[in-house]
């Protein structure tokens, strides 16, 4: 079932189109990576998502819940992480964690239990009487997070999550949004950072000047880049005579006398043209040891992708 | 609980703990340096100059409080949740008004202790006029505070127009009490009506505005 569906989203600021007829859906129990440049519309259709923005066209829904209505709130729970976590400076971590929790419909004894349940799996008990205003960045995200999750979301929204952390906060950040994903809740982020979007994420969207250039797996991201896929072919001795090999399709080169790489131009005929380089080499006298395949990174493939639509 | 939460916020916060404490040093301070009181007593002195101070405070605490709260984003984690926009700015309302209100019965109280510690005059009927005008002027400009609040998105715009506009109303809205043109008890009915108006208008606004 789909736990987050958006259908044909339009949000103008004046002339400016943020989001151009966006369609996305992401099912339950699925963490969904939202990617694009800055200005991209990112920020634009989380808030439309949360009920808290209002937009000129389409539909949104979260557990078939449009969240503008009067009681949907009631029925469907849902966790949000802005980009920078902001609480009333006078409170405590506890009493913060405490208010938003009672708000959310918790109480009594299995608040408390969450509470130390959350703070526990963020690295956070130690902060627990200190005010929110003489936390650092780093723990007040974490907070962020902690109220975010301490109510058990249906649904878990995050905004630019992790830019503010230090490598081992993401790690653990990463871990606790595993661990929720495992428990059920479905989650949505965006982010910058891609390598925790390819670590993260199991589909992605690619927002392009407020159009979803790409919907899907991270696999398939490749394709809409058309990136080339490199097989790396290592020789056991120097004796390879591989100069006459011609393969439509594949460029290959010998960067050193044991090393062949072969460019293939189109990444879905792996399957297909792989078997014929090889039997190519065997049939050439070559020896071959061992062989890798090396698929572009997001990044190389986000790079090409924004790239070439600016 | 939203009511509870804001209250000690309030409570809590550095301006509380001025307003507890500086309040009757103030009075003090100008009850002893002020011409021509005659044989006024302190708590009279202090039931007027409270009225005058009090809303003051109270309004820009309260519209300095929400402007900050709603630029920085702290509204968007509460109306994601099951809770009504408007309670929100209503329940900062209420806590304000009881916080200031009830720091000033405390100075007037202890303006009671001092008259009745230096044996003059303890004449209780006298401070309920001040008092009333006080809790007029607090509602008036408080309810203006959290329109304004919701409307500007600069501190000091909102200060300047808090102070020069909401307290401006409510001065205007008691004015007929102070020039005895009207009762007091009538001119508290007034301002609770004009007050209710202002605070629906300003939670409207502050439900359109929040992070819209």
């Amino acid at each position: 079932m789909e736990a987050i569906e958006i259908r044909d989203l339009v949000k103008c600021y004046g002339a400016n189109v943020a989001v151009d007829h966006v369609n996305m859906s992401i099912d339950e129990g699925e963490i969904y990576g939202l990617i694009g440049p800055n200005g991209a519309g990112k920020s634009t259709i989380i808030r439309a998502l949360l009920g808290i923005m209002t937009y000129d066209r389409g539909a949104v829904r979260v557990a078939g819940v449009d969240l503008r209505a009067r009681d949907a709130r009631e029925r469907v729970r849902i966790g949000y992480l802005p980009q920078q976590a902001a609480f009333q400076e006078w409170r405590t971590v506890e009493s913060a964690l405490i208010a938003l929790g009672r708000l959310s419909g918790m109480d009594g004894t299995r608040l408390n239990t969450r509470i130390d349940e959350v703070l526990e799996q963020l690295g956070i008990e130690e902060y627990r009487k200190i005010r929110v205003g003489k936390l650092s960045g780093g723990t007040l995200q974490k907070l962020g997070l902690a109220q975010a999750i301490v109510h058990e979301p249906m649904v878990l929204i995050m905004d630019e999550p992790m830019a503010a952390l230090d490598p081992s906060s993401r790690y653990q950040f990463k871990q606790v949004v595993r661990e929720m994903r495992d428990a059920g809740t479905t989650v949505l982020f965006s982010s910058h950072i891609l390598t925790d979007v390819e670590d993260l994420a199991d589909k992605v969207g690619l927002l392009i000047q407020g159009m979803m250039r790409y919907s899907g797996p991270v696999s398939g991201l490749e394709r809409l880049a058309t990136m080339r896929s490199e097989l790396v072919i290592e020789l056991a001795d120097d004796a390879c005579k591989c100069g006459s090999l011609d393969i439509p399709g594949v460029d290959i080169h010998r960067p050193s006398s044991r090393i062949i790489v072969a460019n293939i131009d189109d990444p879905e005929r792996w399957d297909e043209i792989t078997p014929c380089i090889l039997e190519s080499l065997v049939a050439a006298g070559c020896k071959v040891q061992g062989m890798s395949r090396t698929r572009p990174s997001l990044e190389d493939v986000y790079m090409k992708a924004v790239g070439g639509s600016q | 609980m939203l009511f509870k939460d804001e209250l000690i916020g309030f409570y809590r916060s550095k301006v509380m703990i001025m307003l507890l404490v500086g309040l009757p040093a103030l009075t003090l301070l100008m009850y002893y340096l002020a011409p021509d009181l005659g044989d006024m007593p302190m708590a009279r002195f202090t039931a007027i100059l409270v009225s005058a101070v009090a809303a003051l405070l109270a309004s820009t605490m309260l519209s300095v409080t929400i402007i900050n709260e709603r630029s920085r984003g702290v509204y968007d984690l509460f109306v994601i949740r099951p809770i009504r926009r408007t309670d929100l700015v209503m329940a900062k309302f209420l806590a304000v008004v009881v916080c200031v209100l009830s720091a000033s019965i405390l100075a007037i109280l202890l303006g009671q202790a001092y008259d009745w510690y230096s044996g003059a005059a303890m004449d209780w009927a006298a401070l309920g006029d001040p008092l009333m005008i006080t809790v007029a002027m607090t509602c008036i400009s408080c309810a203006a505070a959290v329109l304004i609040g919701s409307v500007f998105r600069s501190v000091l715009i909102g200060v300047i127009v808090t102070v020069y506009g909401g307290n401006e109303l409510a001065a205007i809205v008691v004015m007929p009490a102070l020039t005895e043109s009207f009762t007091v008890e009538a001119t508290l009915a007034l301002s609770l009506a004009v007050t209710a108006v202002v605070l629906a208008i300003g939670a409207y606004v502050f439900k359109g505005r929040v992070s819209c």
